[in-house]
């Protein structure tokens, strides 16, 4: 199971209004709107290296929702997406 | 010393040689020009402008005369920002002007110790506005107008936000108006002094009005921020005042921002303190005095933003 960090982002550089979130990339230099959802999962793996059904499992308990195959296979977009956008690495 | 205390003799003859050198806000630029006007030009718009004693210079702005090898006939001027030419080469008509836009540019390029955005501010009891918005949207003119109503100018041009702790630092100097502005800003202000008219510039007839005198002997006394606004002049329409969410504020402010890239975290800290310490919201407009009217009330507290 691969497992990723956070490396372009801190949680001082993240912010959440209403329920969209703006944060600086600290990889690229350049600044990103997300939606609740996404802020909440990178926030999570700021806790400590995690793959992405981790991700899913930990925030089903902390969101009260079903963890079915369609909510897992979200955060395996939204990680393809994080690594897109230099936010995250894979742990070795 | 103040810049209307020399003569338009010793102004031209600075202009003309090692340079004269201008406080504006928090910048000390160098002025060279040998056009004529040029010093006629200077002295009407920067009366109550401090010359700059010369110890820190920030930026040489030269326009010179420039030898067009293809059209030699032309009578041609070339801005130079720290010797370097930039720009292409205009009519020499255009040399004062170009002195103008040479300030615009070495202050939006060279000032990295602040955010810069593209925005008017204007400032009423301490609290000022931040109006962001590209040309062509009516900013220069409500700017001129909030200022003929006793509003505080800071800049028609640039919102300078000092990272450290949001403040907006004051940098008053001419008022750029385009086309049907700049009778709208005379009728407004019968007794403000406007500059001669250049036509045909890139922006079509421009005039500059005279910063207000007590603007510019207040212009080392930053203010804070209270009202984000993203004015938009249009014809006929009635006064609507949108309020826009944070991140969606962030996102245009950034659009509206000349160096948030160069400054990284710190312009980011910067742009999120702005958006959370103020409202942020779409003006439209066309009835000058309605909008007068609904920032008056902003700062009476009367209009919720």
């Amino acid at each position: 199971m691969r497992r990723w960090r956070v490396t372009g982002c801190r949680p001082d550089l993240i912010r959440l209004w209403d329920d969209q979130c703006v944060l600086f990339n600290l990889s690229s230099g350049q600044t990103h709107q997300l939606n609740a959802l996404a802020e909440a999962a990178l926030r999570i793996m700021m806790q400590r290296p995690m793959a992405p059904s981790e991700i899913a499992e930990a925030l089903a308990i902390e969101l009260e929702t079903e963890a079915d195959p369609a909510w897992v296979q979200q955060f395996d977009q939204l990680i393809a997406e994080f690594d897109r956008l230099g936010l995250i690495e894979p742990v070795p | 010393m103040k810049l209307g205390e020399l003569s338009t003799d010793e102004t031209a003859a600075q202009l003309a040689g090692a340079g004269l050198a201008l406080e504006t806000g928090p910048f000390a630029v160098n002025l060279r020009c040998a056009a004529p006007g040029a010093a006629a030009f200077i002295r009407l718009l920067y009366p109550e402008h401090r010359v700059a004693t010369g110890e820190v210079v920030h930026t040489d702005v030269a326009v010179r005369p420039h030898f067009n090898r293809r059209r030699p006939w032309r009578r041609e001027a070339q801005l130079h920002i720290d010797d370097r030419p930039l720009m292409q080469a205009l009519p020499r008509r255009f040399a004062a002007p170009m002195l103008e836009w040479g300030l615009n540019f070495a202050i939006g390029s060279r000032a990295h110790h602040l955010l810069i955005l593209h925005a008017a501010v204007v400032e009423k009891n301490g609290r000022a506005v931040v109006m962001a918005a590209v040309s062509g949207s009516g900013k220069s003119t409500l700017c001129a107008a909030l200022v003929s109503a006793g509003w505080r100018l800071f800049s028609d041009e640039f919102g300078l936000i000092r990272p450290a702790d949001g403040a907006l630092m004051p940098v008053p100097r001419p008022v750029s108006l385009k086309n049907e502005s700049i009778e709208v800003v005379r009728r407004l202000m019968p007794a403000a002094v406007i500059s001669p008219p250049y036509h045909d510039t890139a922006k079509g007839t421009l005039a500059y009005l005279r910063p207000p005198d007590d603007a510019v002997r207040r212009q080392f006394e930053p203010a804070m921020p209270a009202w984000i606004v993203f004015p938009k002049f249009r014809a006929g329409a009635p006064l609507t005042a949108t309020p826009v969410p944070r991140a969606q504020a962030f996102a245009d402010l950034l659009a509206n921002s000349m160096n948030y890239i160069a400054l990284a975290e710190r312009g980011f800290a910067a742009m999120a303190r702005l958006v959370e310490s103020c409202p942020a919201f779409a003006l439209e407009y066309s009835d000058i005095p309605a909008a007068i009217a609904h920032f008056e009330g902003l700062a009476a507290g009367e209009t919720a933003a």
